[in-house]
């Protein structure tokens, strides 16, 4: 009884912290109670699909859908490229020890020094010069910029590795590739777990970038909000767009929910 | 070993090597050179010592957004860092580490900077509006203090994570120890737990100067949604000069290379705080 008191307590309490904390998020979830208010008290049965007609509507007429694809597109393939190519250079730089490696991995670490906004008009002039200026461009830079961190996070791990383990599987017979790829990478499975949580977070909310560099013609989720924002023709759609751009970040978190808390713990961040 | 690594060190490293170049090496480069030219078009440009430099140390508006970021900075680092210790300690030792209102506090993080600048500032005109209206003010919250709210908001979850991952540090055993070695509750303060939290205390606050030094959506979003410009802090300030005035794009770029300086030396000092404590991950 006394326990199930305590419980009762705790949800309470919870609740009311948690209300009284997101706060800040009622613009955007109260706004919606209203218009579903609204589009039921139109009293036939055929409201309530009208009421979600109204969400289809809104959600295909502002860009939201097209947005969402693009940012998913983004994120996952920019991530999948961070976590591959840096581990691999991360690897090669600190087991191949000779000076010009060290000098280059103290470049990638430079680079988590350096923010965005100095870039911010040479990055996208560069990228139009390469041609990377599409969605599939803005891979390499998103793996350009990701390095830095990622492989700051990949090289002080290897370097806590024994390079015995390596060693006895090349001898072994393992070639250089697969004693990589199927010894070193598990090893380093919670390093990558790390690396994937920074990366995605930093990318899937990143504005200033994706803007500035393809914003023009593919707009991510950040773009979209910005774009409807400052247009007053569309400004109605809002609320609506940064009520529904919470769910992936929260479906993420869900899903990782111990492994963020602990990647963050540390004091890293992109 | 070393004689095949070498067969394969292209292998390894070349894409990452080339993204980096084109993405980064590059653009630095040709960033920090611009800073010092006079710009006709990006791959056009005239060296111009540090004419940009001396020019904007006479722009008002920028030495103006300096100041107010160094402001911003400081009182949200003050704020932020003291809200968040206090709420370690409840989350802590009120409600036994739990797990799930870590995760509340920690939301808004995950949220895009943008959205939640749109957030906060509906939020913060319609608290503030009705309350300085009885004190007979018809404005609203300045957006400074709509920004700073902003960010409290925004970090003292994570902050408070890395408060409560250094309250860790120190384990019941080694108390206990030192209690029965006779030293007093205050020695036990001063030599113990006092030393455990610094570090952590150093890095949250480098942490939200870094934070508070490169907010830029949060800002833009303020400016959109109230339509004023008023209130810029620095990266704002250097996104106006290219984006929206003609002509200024080597100040601009000066700008940047300023900001940069800041921000490098408030890394540089958070890095070694980071290799002091030996990070693990």
């Amino acid at each position: 009884m006394i326990k199930l008191f305590k419980s009762v307590c705790f949800i309470t309490f919870f609740v009311f912290t948690g209300a009284l904390f997101l706060a800040p998020l009622k613009y955007a979830v109260f706004a919606e109670v209203f218009r579903a208010q609204k589009a039921l008290n139109g009293y036939s049965p055929a409201a309530f699909f009208d009421f979600f007609w109204d969400y289809a509507a809104v959600l295909y007429k502002s860009g939201f859908l097209e947005a969402f694809v693009y940012s998913l597109f983004i994120t996952i393939f920019s991530t999948w490229a961070i976590i591959i190519f840096t581990s691999m250079a991360a690897w090669m730089l600190v087991r191949l020890n000779n000076k010009f490696n060290t000098f280059l991995y103290y470049c990638f670490i430079f680079s988590m020094a350096v923010p965005y906004p100095l870039l911010m008009w040479t990055s996208p002039k560069t990228a139009a010069f390469f041609h990377l200026a599409n969605p599939f461009g803005i891979i390499v830079l998103y793996l350009g910029f990701g390095a830095g961190l990622t492989v700051f996070l990949y090289g002080t791990f290897i370097k806590r590795i024994p390079k015995e383990i390596e060693e006895a599987a090349f001898m072994d017979g393992c070639s250089v590739r697969a004693v990589f790829f199927n010894v070193t990478m598990p090893i380093l499975s919670p390093v990558t777990m790390a690396a994937i949580i920074f990366n995605v977070l930093w990318i899937w909310n990143d504005y200033l970038m994706p803007s500035l560099i393809i914003g023009q013609q593919y707009k991510t989720l950040p773009i979209l909000i910005q774009n409807i924002a400052s247009n007053p023709q569309e400004i109605n759609y809002l609320p609506l767009v940064l009520f529904f751009s919470l769910y992936m970040p929260l479906l993420f978190f869900a899903a990782f929910k111990k492994n963020i808390l602990k990647a963050f713990s540390t004091g890293i961040q992109k | 070993m070393q004689k095949f690594l070498r067969r394969y060190y292209l292998f390894f490293t070349a894409v990452a090597f080339a993204a980096f170049f084109v993405s980064f090496v590059f653009p630095f480069v040709l960033s920090i050179y611009l800073s010092f030219a006079q710009i006709t078009s990006p791959f056009e440009a005239n060296f111009a010592g540090v004419k940009n430099f001396a020019g904007i140390l006479s722009d008002k508006d920028f030495i103006n957004s300096l100041l107010l970021t160094g402001k911003f900075a400081i009182v949200c680092a003050i704020s932020v860092n003291v809200i968040s210790y206090f709420l370690a300690l409840f989350i802590k030792y009120a409600l036994k580490n739990s797990d799930i209102f870590k995760s509340l506090f920690f939301l808004p993080n995950l949220i895009s900077a943008i959205a939640v600048g749109y957030f906060c500032q509906a939020f913060v005109a319609e608290i503030s509006t009705p309350f300085f209206k009885l004190l007979g003010i018809s404005s609203s919250l300045p957006s400074f203090w709509g920004l700073v709210f902003t960010l409290n908001w925004q970090l003292i979850g994570f902050m408070s994570l890395i408060y409560i991952s250094a309250m860790g540090t120190v384990s019941k055993e080694v108390i206990e120890a030192a209690r029965l070695d006779g030293a007093s509750s205050l020695k036990i303060f001063l030599n113990l737990k006092i030393p455990a939290f610094i570090p952590a205390a150093l890095i949250s606050f480098f942490l939200v100067l870094i934070n508070a030094f490169k907010v830029f959506e949060q800002n833009l979003a303020f400016d959109t949604a109230l339509k004023s410009n008023k209130t810029q802090l620095i990266v704002l300030d250097i996104y106006n000069t290219f984006y929206s005035k003609t002509a200024l794009e080597g100040a601009a770029q000066a700008k940047a290379a300023v900001f940069f300086a800041v921000f490098a030396f408030l890394f540089f000092i958070l890095f070694k705080i980071l290799k002091k404590r030996g990070i693990k991950l």
